[in-house]
């Protein structure tokens, strides 16, 4: 089936049809490459990507053995843990708040989730975009936006079309202290807007994973200009995406309506998604077992249970873009910082695949015939197949070793290091925010810590006040603390953290070899150089180890859907916040 | 009477004034600061970008200041806007105060339907089998933990009584009864057993100390039905002192039922304040404390008022 749906798009792409594949692999090469849609022979710079089924008046008919006997109409049920602290996009940074922003507002750029398309695979392709051109110099892109964009047809913005001063003020918010975003985007030097359907980002270097900022649901939404007073974006939402706002009641519900005029013509195929606000776990695993729900997070422990007891359920189990890592403290006296053997030491003193059973349940799972990932997360995470170095292959060199669990070369080390057993360090992390699989895992660090020879004080932190601002924000803390690290999109994000001043250098790293290697990848447009660059950061951070990945997040999650809901291999993406604009629209319901 | 409550009431406003006071430097006192938190990733915000956030939200001038600004707004009700949602907080309070009120007193009538009568039999039937199992009653209430309670619950439902499944989303009694009493009747059930297993000690106790008294002893040496000492003479006394205790009980409730929110789904003040609290969003936990404090002084001041009406003899002047 994956190799059917990339021989289509592949054809399709030679053919110069489709808007959307993104050659950003051939841009550097092709000097002024064109990204989108393809005009001239040029287009065969592309790469296959877009899974998209129909992408607007140019677009060629949809693939009939997928969409064909799709049934319309009917309201998707979903749910959500809590309420979005605020449902302006550019209003709170939070997950939350960017996830239920993709229902309603475009981006310029967004993923190419579809039948067959693996998470491994997704890549930018248009959203709100038609095409994109970069400068030679990979300094300049030059975005045209498609011309039968509207927004929602809801007072005051009534259904006019997109056009840059849209853009204009959507970026100003970008830039506003206030949305937290400019951190996101410290590459850009300036944007402009020459004509109504034209912005030109202007870059200080090239930035190979500029497109993919763009699809980026924590950088840029695209707001009508009528947002600056002419409606309250804290309580109403316009934009132009698949899905119109209806209503939010607080901790009860969000409900959307299709957008019947959304450029991607025919769908979504459902009439409207109703969102359920529910914290509980056990109350969502009910809800879904009674069919209120049509969807549904399972956690490992639960899943056999649920196979059992719903009938028809279609379960799909993925590996997320997440790290968890064990970061330390920038003070210069403190021994680790003095010699590295004894972060080394601490790695080869976590017995991942333990955790990994731990936190996933990958013997039971497995015994039980399911099929389970137990990879090791890298210094990028195991899920994000395309640039993750598996730490127990070869091509890891001498830092291998540091991940292999090997209690005794341990100690020998951290006693080589001159560690003394007197010491006590602190261990933070804060267990009110990541749930159950992730405090088990760092419960399990304590005891292997002590078991190394480390004796710890442990510090349970609060997430809001104490561990997100102090300790993992600004690296005020002092020993070792372990937390999730915040999910990119794609692998820049998570190598930036050897990067001195970047504002994820949590331990405040100052690596030579490991700055020049991101500094390279960073402006790097072909492809598979920057894949071999992303491969050289973790052969070179795998020996020194300045921060340790564990597994919290290595493991694989599941998403239980009901028998009627036609998921068609259209999963969540990651980098998108599970894909409101990429994945539900193309959804539909049997009954 | 009259005298009375206007001076009650006169002496609430230097309470609810401290009560303000203290609320608002203990806030700000609690480690963490806002403007880290809506500052973007990594607190990543310039110092000049700190400081502009700061003077939006009026943080930027000094406490008293900002108390006296708060406090002329709150006395006309002006609760202002939360800092991280830019919602106005009165409309949340007035949606989501009668979902706990409602909440509250259905768990108070559960626990008074469950907590008196086993009171008093177990007191009119003192070191009896019925007593024991009264009394083992109670404490089991007690220990189970509503969490695990309303969690089981639920779970046992989905697995083998749907039916028993609350609803996905809460409707308002208006709206739809059945559907809002077939959501909120099992996690009143389950506040107000946890309830009853105290008011029905106090109970127990309460009758068993009346029933000692001499003009019960004389009720009976005058020939009166049992039933008519106990409805009468010895109910009626004992339960004043109850009435404090399930009147101290609203105001936990209003504040106290975050749990049981949380679990089914239930848009109350708990969970609105705990969110407040976890974004140290001043503007919603100030309103919120402001609120519980005057259901407290005001349960207290409709407490005091209800004994004179189970009590002839308490006279208020």
């Amino acid at each position: 089936m994956a190799e059917y749906w990339d021989r289509y798009w592949r054809t399709r792409s030679n053919r110069r049809r489709f808007l959307g594949g993104v050659g950003v692999a051939s841009a550097g090469a092709a000097g002024l490459a064109l990204v989108g849609c393809g005009d001239d022979d040029s287009g065969g710079n592309n790469l296959s990507g877009l899974a998209t089924p129909t992408s607007g008046a140019n677009a060629t008919p949809t693939p009939v053995d997928v969409f064909a006997n799709a049934k319309r109409g009917g309201t998707f049920n979903t749910f959500t843990t809590g309420d979005a602290p605020s449902i302006d996009p550019y209003g709170n940074g939070s997950f939350q708040t960017k996830a239920l922003a993709s229902y309603t507002y475009s981006r310029l750029f967004k993923y190419n989730a579809g039948p067959g398309v693996k998470v491994a695979d997704l890549k930018p392709v248009p959203d709100l975009a038609e095409k994109a051109e970069v400068s030679a110099d990979g300094m300049t892109w030059t975005i045209t936006l498609r011309k039968d964009a509207k927004f929602h047809n809801v007072a005051p913005v009534n259904g006019r079309a997109v056009n840059t001063d849209d853009l204009k003020y959507s970026w100003s918010r970008v830039m506003d202290p206030k949305s937290g975003v400019a951190t996101r985007v410290p590459f850009i030097d300036g944007v402009s807007y020459p004509d109504a359907s034209t912005v030109v980002f202007k870059l200080k270097t090239p930035y190979a994973a500029f497109l993919d900022a763009l699809s980026d649901t924590n950088v840029f939404f695209i707001m009508p200009k009528e947002a600056d007073g002419g409606f309250d974006p804290a309580t109403k939402m316009i934009g132009s995406g698949p899905w119109i706002f209806d209503s939010y009641t607080p901790s009860v519900s969000y409900k959307f309506k299709k957008n019947p005029d959304w450029w991607v013509k025919g769908f979504p195929l459902m009439d409207a998604t109703n969102i359920s606000i529910i914290p509980q776990y056990a109350n969502q695993i009910a809800q879904f077992q009674t069919g209120n729900l049509d969807t549904v997070g399972i956690t490992a422990d639960d899943l056999i249970n649920v196979k059992n007891q719903v009938k028809g359920v279609q379960l799909y189990g993925e590996v997320s873009q997440l790290i968890s890592i064990l970061f330390f403290d920038s003070d210069p006296a403190s021994l680790w910082n003095k010699d590295p053997r004894i972060k080394q030491a601490i790695s080869m003193a976590i017995d991942r695949d333990g955790l990994t059973d731990l936190g996933y349940q990958t013997k039971k799972l497995t015994a039980a015939g399911i099929n389970v990932r137990g990879d090791w997360n890298n210094i990028i995470p195991a899920g994000l197949v395309k640039y993750w170095l598996d730490p127990k292959s070869p091509d890891m060199g001498d830092g291998a070793k540091n991940f292999k669990f090997d209690l005794t070369a341990a100690k020998a080390l951290l006693s080589a290091a001159g560690w003394n057993a007197n010491t006590e360090v602190t261990y933070q992390y804060s267990a009110n925010i990541y749930g159950a699989t992730f405090n088990a895992i760092g419960e399990a660090h304590i005891a292997m810590l002590n078991a190394l020879g480390i004796k710890t004080k442990t510090e349970t932190q609060d997430y809001a006040s104490k561990y997100k601002p102090q300790t993992f924000d600004k690296g005020n803390f002092s020993g070792i603390a372990y937390g999730y690290e915040t999910p990119f999109p794609e692998a820049g994000g998570y190598a930036a953290m050897f990067l001195p001043g970047a504002a994820n250098n949590h331990s405040k790293i100052s690596d030579a070899e490991l700055t020049d290697l991101w500094t390279k990848q960073a402006s790097e447009l072909d492809g598979e150089k920057r894949k071999a660059l992303f491969k050289q950061i973790q052969i070179a951070h795998g020996k020194k180890m300045y921060y340790i990945p564990t597994q919290a997040g290595a493991g694989t999650g599941w998403t239980g859907y009901r028998d009627w809901l036609q998921v068609n291999d259209i999963h969540t993406v990651p980098g998108s916040y599970g894909g409101a604009t990429e994945v539900t629209p193309f959804w539909w319901k049997s009954q | 009477m009259q005298r009375y409550i206007i001076r009650r009431l006169l002496l609430m406003i230097p309470t609810l004034l401290g009560v303000t006071f203290v609320v608002f430097i203990l806030i700000r006192s609690v480690p963490g600061d806002v403007i880290d938190l809506i500052g973007g990733a990594f607190g990543a915000a310039t110092p000049e970008q700190r400081a502009a956030l700061k003077e939006e939200f009026g943080l930027d001038q000094n406490i008293p200041t900002q108390y006296v600004k708060w406090m002329s707004h709150t006395a006309r009700l002006d609760f202002g806007k939360s800092i991280v949602s830019g919602r106005a907080v009165g409309d949340e309070l007035k949606n989501r105060l009668p979902v706990t009120l409602e909440l509250s007193a259905l768990a108070i009538l559960v626990s008074l339907c469950i907590a008196l009568p086993v009171g008093i039999i177990s007191a009119i039937r003192q070191d009896s089998a019925a007593d024991y199992l009264g009394r083992s009653f109670a404490i089991g209430l007690l220990a189970i933990p509503g969490f695990w309670l309303g969690t089981i619950l639920i779970a046992m439902a989905g697995r083998y009584f749907t039916w028993g499944v609350p609803p996905t989303q809460y409707v308002g009694f208006a709206d739809d009864p059945i559907r809002n009493i077939k959501l909120m009747a099992v996690p009143a059930f389950i506040l107000g057993a946890g309830l009853s297993g105290g008011v029905m000690r106090f109970t127990r106790s309460t009758m068993l100390e009346v029933l000692r008294q001499d003009y019960i002893r004389t009720a009976q040496a005058k020939g009166l039905r049992e039933r008519v000492i106990l409805v009468r003479h010895a109910m009626r006394n004992a339960l004043i002192p109850v009435v404090t205790v399930i009147g101290l009980q609203l105001p936990i409730l209003v504040g106290g039922s975050v749990i049981i929110e949380q679990v089914y789904s239930i848009p109350g003040m708990g969970r609105y304040y705990i969110a407040a609290v976890n974004q140290h969003d001043y503007p919603v936990i100030q309103a919120i404390n402001i609120l519980v404090a005057c259901v407290v002084v005001f349960t207290n001041l409709g407490v005091d008022l209800l004994y004179s009406v189970l009590d002839p003899r308490i006279r208020y002047g």
